[in-house]
């Protein structure tokens, strides 16, 4: 079943008037943007209009809510990779299998924040049959310790680099 | 059919109901008017004073229902007033002798007729102008005239238009729904219009909205008939400007709306005075809307006070100064839509002296603002939700509306600023970790003349990061002349509509007009100072 990835992960937000906003983007700069028209048809046949069942309304919906999540989805992904490609965090593995040195170069291209434990807040985003390569491998990964020695020394610079941002949240002269 | 919603109209209200948009009629057809009595004794029989094309004044008395004998020994002596007393006004007028005029929303019945021939008679002998009368029936005629061809006429407008008009007068304004009416019956979208034009339709608009709020009147719903007002003004800012209008087409419809709000503050002032028990909780029920309502009387009646001051050089009203101080901490914030009623009340307490309480009422606000988090999981609504679709909100009566608001605010930096021209540093210091983390967003209309309709079609929603780190100097800088987004110049112009405005158009309070209003009222620049 299709989901809206993208959608679960961005705060629902409604703009009340006017088309256009206008945002400030890390290595971009400013950024105003438009809406995307998503719609998807919905077809009843005249026979199901002279004998309504609830089950095939019920169907018909089901479907059309899948496929507008899978629209808003794919137009989400594009926006995403857009985006990192602009602000230079898109790795391009040039054709290579996924590996720990494409996790490190990955983590040392994003900003990342952490929790009040200190925990690092970030999400991977990634096609089903990625994650799942990577749940399958990441175990023996954590076994390798100049791998998780590499891995941790990254968070630990992330941290001292997100503990910076934060106090820079202040007045000053 | 529109005949007869006026004739039903006419029918259903008294002679300070339909005083204003009788006074519209007379602007449309020419007249200027320079009087309108507030109904007390000393208007010596005269409720609206016009200055006629021929340069003669005239003033008319106003009253209500059949007129039969026994009513017309009633008012006699006030017909008397009016037709012998010459006019003592503190206007400037001509120096001929003024033309009475007798007018009744209602029938003149013949026997009075007869009494008026001879009353006539009687003044034609002393050299005295006759009194000319103006019955229901007359009425009507002159306000259809007088919308031209600005009435709804398609089913659809029409539809609207009858749905407004028997609205239950008792509900909160409507303003959704008659904005959208406004817009269709002015036609915007029609890229140019003739001043003549203009004219007419601001005029008709005038008309339209006392027929739409007569039951609101009728129940002293003191707030929708402010705030329908203030929509009506609005939309003529937003004609004037679209079609470069001169202001001497608009000026008198514009006065009217302002007169009409004014008088509805006037009279929710009175009310409330007279009945303070009102004020208290009524029933388990009214838990819900008990705080949000202090909280915009908080504003209404700051507003009510703040004009009345800065007008007639007064001083601040006691009983006003009596309910910031009583109610107010009572009042309850339900959304970003609240924030400009207490700007106003924060304006009101430091108009009476009190500028401390409003410093601490503003950072309480403040404070909120910044960790919104704290008012509720999913934020604190917009100011695009009023206090009543706040409740449906959080009461979740709206599932399918899963709108988050953390980590944003189009309150906060009007909030920041209001404490910066203040110079408390320390306390913005104090905040700043909290207030780094929300953005301010500002909604920006793409034509100067949307800034005055309900929703801008066209525009820009801007967000900032508030600086990280943020320089103080920097802050008191932005605060004192604060980014006008583009806005006309009509908010510097005219102060009085734009108190009035941001708390009917909550979701166009911006930081900039809350600095014209401090200058208006106080002529601040740093640290509240003159």
């Amino acid at each position: 079943m299709a989901q809206a990835v993208v959608a679960s992960l961005a705060q629902p937000f409604i703009q009340h008037e006017g088309r256009k906003h206008t945002y400030h983007q890390e290595g971009t700069g400013t950024v105003t943007d438009e809406y995307e028209k998503f719609e998807v048809p919905l077809m009843l046949t005249l026979d199901e209009i002279r004998k309504p069942s609830t089950e095939v309304y019920s169907e018909k919906f089901e479907k059309l809510a899948e496929a507008m999540a899978e629209k808003i989805s794919k137009y989400g992904f594009q926006v995403l990779d857009e985006v990192t490609r602009k602000a230079g965090n898109a790795l391009d593995a040039h054709g290579e299998p996924f590996s720990k040195k494409h996790v490190l170069q990955l983590l040392e291209g994003v900003d990342m924040t952490f929790d009040s434990d200190g925990k690092p807040e970030f999400v991977w985003i990634a096609h089903p049959e990625m994650a799942k390569a990577m749940a399958e491998v990441w175990p023996s990964w954590a076994q390798d310790a100049e791998f998780m020695a590499n891995y941790n020394s990254i968070l630990q610079k992330k941290k001292e680099a997100w503990l910076d941002r934060q106090s820079n949240r202040k007045l000053v002269e | 059919m529109i005949d007869r919603v006026i004739e039903n109209w006419l029918s259903s209200i008294n002679e300070r109901q339909y005083q204003i948009p009788f006074c519209q009629v007379l602007e449309t057809e020419g007249e200027r008017v320079v009087y309108i009595s507030s109904h007390g004794p000393q208007e010596l029989g005269k409720d609206i004073v016009t200055i006629a094309s021929d340069g003669v004044p005239n003033a008319y008395q106003l009253k209500a229902g059949a007129i039969d004998m026994g009513k017309w020994r009633e008012i006699k002596g006030e017909i008397e007033q009016l037709c012998e007393y010459p006019l003592d006004l503190p206007v400037e007028l001509p120096p001929e002798e003024h033309r009475p005029f007798f007018v009744s929303n209602g029938r003149i019945n013949e026997p009075v007729l007869n009494a008026i021939r001879v009353l006539n008679e009687g003044l034609r002998r002393r050299r005295i102008k006759k009194l000319t009368t103006i019955d229901g029936s007359a009425l009507v005629d002159r306000f259809r005239a007088a919308h031209g061809t600005f009435l709804p006429h398609e089913p659809l407008d029409l539809r609207n238009f009858l749905q407004l008009y028997v609205r239950d007068g008792r509900e909160p304004l409507a303003k959704a729904e008659l904005a959208q009416f406004f817009e269709r019956v002015l036609q915007l979208d029609q890229a140019t219009r003739k001043p003549l034009e203009v004219q007419r339709a601001v005029a008709s608009l005038v008309l339209l909205n006392s027929y739409l709020t007569h039951d609101a009147e009728r129940r002293s719903n003191h707030w929708a008939v402010f705030e329908s007002w203030v929509v009506t003004a609005s939309y003529i800012y937003a004609t004037a400007v679209k079609y470069s209008t001169d202001s001497k087409y608009y000026s008198a419809s514009l006065s009217l709306c302002k007169e009409a709000a004014s008088r509805a503050l006037e009279g929710l002032h009175a009310e409330c005075e007279a009945n303070r028990t009102k004020l208290v909780a009524m029933d388990i029920l009214d838990g819900l809307f008990y705080g949000p309502r202090l909280t915009i009387l908080a504003g209404l009646l700051g507003a009510h006070d703040l004009v009345r001051q800065k007008q007639y050089k007064e001083k601040p009203d006691p009983f006003v100064a009596l309910y910031l101080k009583e109610y107010l901490r009572d009042s309850k914030f339900w959304g970003e839509s609240a924030f400009p009623f207490y700007v106003v009340a924060c304006m009101a307490l430091a108009a009476e002296g009190r500028s401390r309480e409003a410093e601490i009422l503003m950072f309480q606000l403040l404070a909120l603002l910044s960790r919104p988090e704290r008012f509720s999981p999913r934020g604190i609504p917009n100011p695009y939700y009023g206090p009543e679709d706040v409740v449906r909100l959080v009461e979740q009566l709206e599932p399918l509306n899963d709108e988050r608001f953390l980590g944003m605010s189009y309150a906060l930096e009007t909030a920041v600023q209001y404490m910066a021209r203040r110079l408390l540093r320390t306390t913005l210091m104090i905040r700043w970790y909290d207030i780094s983390h929300v953005r301010f967003a500002t909604f920006v209309p793409a034509e100067t003349w949307q800034w005055f309709v309900w929703r801008a079609n066209d525009g820009n929603l801007r967000w900032t990061e508030p600086g990280q780190p943020q320089s103080w100097s920097q802050l008191l800088e932005q605060s004192e002349n604060p980014d006008s987004n583009g806005a006309p110049e009509i908010f510097r112009i005219d102060p009085t509509f734009t108190l009035y405005f941001i708390m009917v158009f909550p979701h166009r309070c911006q930081p900039h007009f809350v600095q014209i209003l401090e200058n208006w009222l106080f002529g601040y620049t740093t640290a509240g100072q003159s």
